[in-house]
C-alpha cells in the first residue's frame, strides 16, 4: 500500500458531554484508509465507532488530534468549510438510510448531485446511471416508502457514490436488511471499493459481512485494539 | 431540487400546508379589506375636491371638510376676482339639510349647490339624466346608492328638502359620502333658497389662478386680504379633510389597526406553521447538511417555502378580496384596491413570509448533522 491514505487520523481524542458529565469517547486514535480497500470497523456498543465515524465524516471536530482528508488538514476549518470538504470528498451511507420521504428514488439521488455542485450536462440521466448501476433501473420514480428495506439501501449507495467521493463512510449499512439483502448491499460496498481512487469504510456489528473486509479495525472503549488485514472472500 | 425539495415538503403535510394557507389567506384578506376600505374612505372624503377642479379653496375658518356645514359671511367670490392672478372664483354652497320621505320620515342630505355656468364641481358619473336636467324646476340629482334611503325608486319621483319640494332629475354612480348622508345636487341659486342664503352666501369658494400666476403668491395675497377666512390649496384641503375623517375620529385608526392585526396575525401563523414543518423535517436538513449542503443551501429551502407559501397564500386571499369587493360594490361602504394597494400587499406578504421563516431558519442553523447517526 504505497498509495497516500485518503484518510489520517492520528491521536484523535473527543470529549461528548459537558463538564462535569464529561466522557471520553475517543482516546488517541490512530488510523488511516487506504484506497480501494474496504475497511470494516467493528465494537461494541458505546465503544466509540459512531464517533469515530462522525470525526471521519468531518461532523463532529475532534477534541484533539489531526484528521486529513485527502491531505488536507481538517484542523481550523469553519463550519461550511467542513461542508465543502463533505462535498467533495465524502459520501455517507446511513443505516436508516436517511432517504427524502418526499422525492423519488432518482430525485434523491438527484438532490445529492445538486448538494454536491457538480456540473454535469444531464442530473436526471446521471442519476438513472447511479440507480441502474445498485441495480435500481426499475425503481426510478420510486418513493422510498414503497421500496424494500434493501433497495433504500441501494438508493442510499447510489446517492452516496453520485459525484464521485473519493471516501464512502456507512453506519451500520445491514442492520436493518435481512441476510440476502445485507448480502446484496455488501456484495455491493465491496464491488465499489475496488475502485482505487475510493476507500470504502464500514462501521459495523453485523459479523456476517467480515468475509467482505480487506481489513477488519476493532474498537473497545475508545481505543483501537486490533487493526488486521484480511484477503477478501 | 431546492426549489422541487421546497414543494414537495410544502405539499407533504396536508395538514400543516392548510393551516399555512388559512393564515396568509385571512391576514391577507383583512388586510385588503382594512386598507381597501381607508383608501376607499380617503377617495369618499375627497371624492368632491378632487372633482372640484380647484387650485385654492376659500372656506370658513377652521372648515375641517367638504362636508363641514358653516357659511362663509358672504361676498368672497367678488373679494378674490378683485386680486391680481385670480381667473376665476366660483361659490359652492353646502349644508346638511333635511329630506322628507314619502313615508313622512327625514333622511339628512349633504345638499351641494354650484354656479350653473362654471364647471367646477359638477355632478359626475351620471347613469341617467343629465347635468342640465339640473335646471328644471326644483330640480335635484342623487346618486344611486341612496335612493333607497331617500325613498325614491328614480327620476321623476320627490320629496321635499326644508319644506320645498325637490324632484330627482338625474341619477349618478359612486358618488358616496364619508358620513354616509345622500350628497344632492342642484344650482347655486336653489342650494341657497333651500339654505336661505344671502344672494352673495356660500359655503366655500373655489379658486383658479391665471396661467402665469403663482398659487402660492395668490393663495398668499387671498388669505392676507380677505377677513375671517381660510385659503387652502387643494392638497391641504384634501389633506385637512382626510385627517379630520379618518383621524380626528378614530376611524382611519381604526381601520389601520384591523390591517396591522391581519399582518400580525399572518406573521405568528406562518412562522408557527413553517417552524413546526421545519422540526418536522429536520432529520432531513441534518442529513443535507451531513451530505455537505451549505447553511445557504438548506435556508433557501425553508425561503422557497415561505416564498410558495406567500404566493399561493395571496392569490387566495386576494381573489376573496376581490369577491368581497365586487359584492359590496353597491353598498354605501366604499373599498378601493387599486393595483398599487394589490402590489403593495403582495411584498407585504412576501415579507411577512420571509420574516416568519427567521425561526425556522435559526433552527435549522443550530442543527447538529450527527443526528443522522441517531437510531
Amino acid at each position: 500500500m504505497n498509495a497516500p491514505p485518503m484518510l489520517e487520523a492520528r491521536g484523535i481524542t473527543r470529549l461528548l458531554g459537558e463538564p462535569p458529565v464529561q466522557v471520553q469517547a475517543l482516546k488517541g486514535v490512530t488510523l488511516s484508509l487506504q484506497p480501494g480497500e474496504l475497511t470494516l470497523l467493528m465494537g461494541p456498543s458505546g465503544s466509540g465507532k459512531t464517533t469515530l465515524l462522525s470525526i471521519f465524516g468531518c461532523i463532529l471536530a475532534p477534541t484533539e488530534g489531526e484528521l486529513k482528508i485527502a491531505g488536507k488538514s481538517t484542523k481550523g476549518m469553519t463550519a461550511e468549510q467542513l461542508a465543502e470538504l463533505r462535498r467533495s470528498s465524502i459520501g455517507f451511507i446511513f443505516q436508516a438510510y436517511n432517504l427524502f420521504p418526499t422525492l423519488t428514488a432518482e430525485e434523491n439521488v438527484m438532490l445529492a448531485l445538486d448538494v454536491r455542485r457538480k456540473a454535469v450536462t444531464n442530473p436526471r440521466q446521471t442519476a438513472r446511471e447511479a440507480l441502474i448501476n445498485v441495480g435500481l433501473g426499475h425503481r426510478l420514480k420510486s418513493y422510498p416508502s414503497k421500496l424494500s428495506g434493501g433497495e433504500r439501501q441501494r438508493v442510499s449507495i447510489a446517492r452516496s457514490l453520485i459525484g464521485d467521493p473519493s471516501i464512502i463512510l456507512a453506519d451500520e449499512p445491514t442492520a436493518a436488511l435481512d441476510g440476502v439483502n445485507g448480502k446484496a448491499v455488501m456484495e455491493l460496498l465491496s464491488k465499489i471499493s475496488l475502485d482505487t481512487s475510493r476507500s470504502v469504510f464500514v462501521v459495523t456489528h453485523d459479523s456476517r459481512i467480515l468475509p467482505f473486509a480487506d481489513r477488519i479495525v476493532r474498537i473497545e472503549d475508545g481505543n483501537i485494539v486490533s487493526d488486521v488485514r484480511q484477503k477478501r472472500a | 431540487m431546492v426549489y422541487t425539495l421546497a414543494l414537495r415538503n410544502f405539499i407533504h403535510d396536508r395538514i400543516s400546508l392548510i393551516v399555512t394557507l388559512v393564515g396568509i389567506v385571512f391576514s391577507v384578506v383583512l388586510m385588503a379589506i382594512q386598507i381597501g376600505l381607508y383608501y376607499g374612505s380617503q377617495q369618499v372624503i375627497t371624492g368632491m375636491i378632487d372633482h372640484s377642479n380647484a387650485q385654492l379653496w376659500i372656506t370658513p375658518i377652521g372648515a375641517q371638510s367638504f362636508d363641514d356645514s358653516a357659511f362663509l359671511k358672504g361676498g368672497e367670490k367678488y373679494a378674490a376676482l378683485s386680486r391680481p392672478g385670480v381667473a376665476s372664483a366660483t361659490d359652492v354652497a353646502v349644508n346638511i339639510m333635511a329630506w322628507k320621505r314619502a313615508d313622512g320620515g327625514q333622511q339628512a342630505v349633504v345638499l351641494v349647490g354650484t354656479d350653473s355656468d362654471d364647471k367646477s364641481l359638477m355632478a359626475w358619473n351620471l347613469i341617467e339624466g343629465s347635468v342640465a336636467d339640473m335646471y328644471k324646476p326644483n330640480a335635484v340629482i342623487a346618486d344611486k346608492a341612496y335612493l333607497a334611503d331617500l325613498q325614491v325608486k328614480g327620476v321623476g319621483e320627490s320629496g321635499e328638502v326644508n319644506g320645498r319640494k325637490a324632484v330627482i332629475v338625474a341619477i349618478t354612480d359612486h358618488i358616496r359620502s364619508f358620513t354616509t348622508l345622500p350628497y344632492l345636487f342642484t344650482t347655486l341659486s336653489r342650494a341657497r333658497e333651500f339654505m336661505q342664503l344671502g344672494p352673495n352666501q356660500s359655503g366655500f369658494v373655489i379658486v383658479r389662478v391665471k396661467p402665469d400666476a403663482s398659487v402660492a403668491a395668490v393663495r398668499a395675497d387671498l388669505q392676507k386680504n380677505l377677513r375671517d377666512v381660510d385659503v387652502l390649496t387643494n392638497e391641504e384641503f384634501r389633506d385637512r379633510s382626510v385627517h379630520h375623517w379618518l383621524f380626528a375620529t378614530g376611524a382611519g385608526a381604526a381601520l389601520i389597526a384591523g390591517a396591522v392585526l391581519g399582518l400580525i396575525v399572518g406573521v405568528v401563523v406562518v412562522a408557527q406553521t413553517l417552524y413546526a414543518s421545519t422540526k418536522d423535517h429536520l432529520n432531513e436538513f441534518a442529513t443535507l447538511r451531513a451530505l455537505g449542503a451549505s447553511a445557504g443551501y438548506i435556508h433557501r429551502v425553508i425561503l422557497v417555502q415561505a416564498v410558495l407559501s406567500a404566493i399561493i397564500g395571496y392569490l387566495i386571499g386576494m381573489a376573496e378580496a376581490f369577491a368581497v369587493n365586487w359584492a359590496t360594490r353597491d353598498t354605501q361602504l366604499v373599498m378601493l384596491i387599486t393595483p398599487g394597494l394589490a402590489l403593495a400587499l403582495f411584498l407585504i406578504t412576501l415579507t411577512m413570509c420571509i420574516f416568519s421563516a427567521i425561526a425556522a431558519i435559526v433552527k435549522v442553523t443550530r442543527i447538529d448533522p450527527a443526528m443522522v447517526f441517531s437510531r
